[in-house]
């Protein structure tokens, strides 16, 4: 047994707890009504794939912590990297369909994303992944140079630019600090979610893939904290200013 | 907004900005659409009082329009009146068309960004 392992198993165990608690509180979050129900699913969709990664890839550390890699442990490391290489595809439909508010634009991009995480997954299971050697935290790996490639360009770069599309909002006088609030967790959650899952994809060190995970872990507890924010966070966001009954700007309010 | 008025969208613009308690000027559709008129035929350039009510008569009561250019157009010097139902734009009334113009533009940048915001879960 290698409890290095084990703990980075944890860590990636607690990865799912959050990520997929997150996740169903998005899927009912609003009525299928609502305007905003499609954007919640996708973005409840987001944290649902990495933390279904994070599964594949928890259980794929406990095993090879007992009983070393093997043939049958290895396909949960597969599972774990398609699901992964499907992130991009509702995290497009979340952040297009909040700027440009057209499904058809929205889902296109969505699709675009998903045929990039489908020809990742076809050469994934073309090309392998060669398990190295299992260190003292972590397991190594090695990705063909074309599948690094295709996630770098195909989905991480786009994700950031997507990501990096939002920052204006949070700098803008006219909204409450409670929506700055939601929106600043949300960026820096998927930002940190992706940063370090390239990382953890690239295969850099052993001891630091246990970190990045960490950092992941970190992203997913903002994101929750981002849109279920304990009530003090809220009272304080408001502040006392928000006792004198605000200008009627209809749906600008906070709706938390 | 494109080149010619569209009386509609200036109804929208001034209700928006009466929302907002801006009750004259920008909030003030009469002002924005005499404005907007004036300055598409463009500074010492003549313009009908016919010509503002065919905008005007389509959003706003007409009998209100004559009131309008004498107590605020005349009186403040943004036109000149030059005969029975004659005005031009002087370079102050000019002035005035720039920033209605520009509160449209504001006008869309916040509804814009507004719906934005509202879309975000």
């Amino acid at each position: 047994m290698i409890e290095g392992i084990l703990v980075h198993a944890l860590v990636c165990l607690e990865v799912v707890l959050v990520s997929h608690l997150l996740a169903m509180k998005m899927f009912t979050k609003y009525n299928h009504t609502d305007e905003r129900y499609l954007i919640s699913i996708s973005f409840g969709l987001f944290w649902f794939l990495l933390g279904l990664s994070y599964l594949c890839i928890g259980l794929y550390l406990i095993i090879a912590a007992y009983h070393g890699t093997s043939q049958i442990s290895s396909t949960l490391l597969y599972w774990g990297f398609s699901s992964l290489a499907l992130i991009t595809a509702p995290l497009a439909f979340f952040i297009i369909q909040i700027l440009i508010g057209d499904k058809r634009v929205s889902l296109a991009a969505s699709c675009s994303f998903m045929m990039v995480g489908l020809i990742f997954i076809f050469l994934l299971f073309r090309y392998g992944v060669d398990v190295a050697d299992i260190g003292s935290w972590s397991v190594d790996f090695k990705m063909h140079t074309l599948l690094l490639l295709i996630f770098i360009y195909g989905s991480y770069i786009p994700a950031i630019a997507m990501i990096m599309a939002l920052i204006p909002f949070v700098a803008l006088k006219t909204i409450s600090n409670l929506r700055k609030y939601k929106i600043t967790m949300s960026l820096i959650s998927l930002s940190l979610a992706y940063d370090f899952t390239l990382l953890g994809v690239m295969n850099i060190g052993d001891f630091e893939r246990l970190l990045f995970d960490v950092m992941i872990l970190i992203g997913a507890l903002i994101a929750y904290l981002g849109y279920f924010p304990p009530d003090g966070i809220v009272e304080w966001l408001r502040g006392p200013d928000t006792l004198v009954e605000p200008v009627d700007f209809g749906k600008w309010d906070d709706d938390i | 907004m494109t080149d010619g008025i569209d009386p509609e969208w200036e109804l929208e613009v001034a209700e928006f900005y009466r929302s907002l308690g801006i009750t004259q000027g920008p909030g003030d559709v009469q002002y924005r659409l005499i404005a907007l008129v004036l300055a598409k035929n463009g500074v010492g350039r003549l313009t009908r009082f016919s010509e503002i009510r065919e905008y005007t008569d389509r959003v706003t009561d007409k009998g209100n329009i004559g009131s309008k250019m004498k107590t605020v157009f005349q009186l403040q010097g943004l036109v000149k009146r030059i005969g029975r139902g004659e005005y031009v734009l002087t370079e102050k009334g000019a002035i005035a068309a720039e920033f209605i113009k520009k509160t449209s533009k504001y006008y869309s940048e916040v509804k814009l960004t507004q719906k934005i915001i509202e879309r975000f879960p």
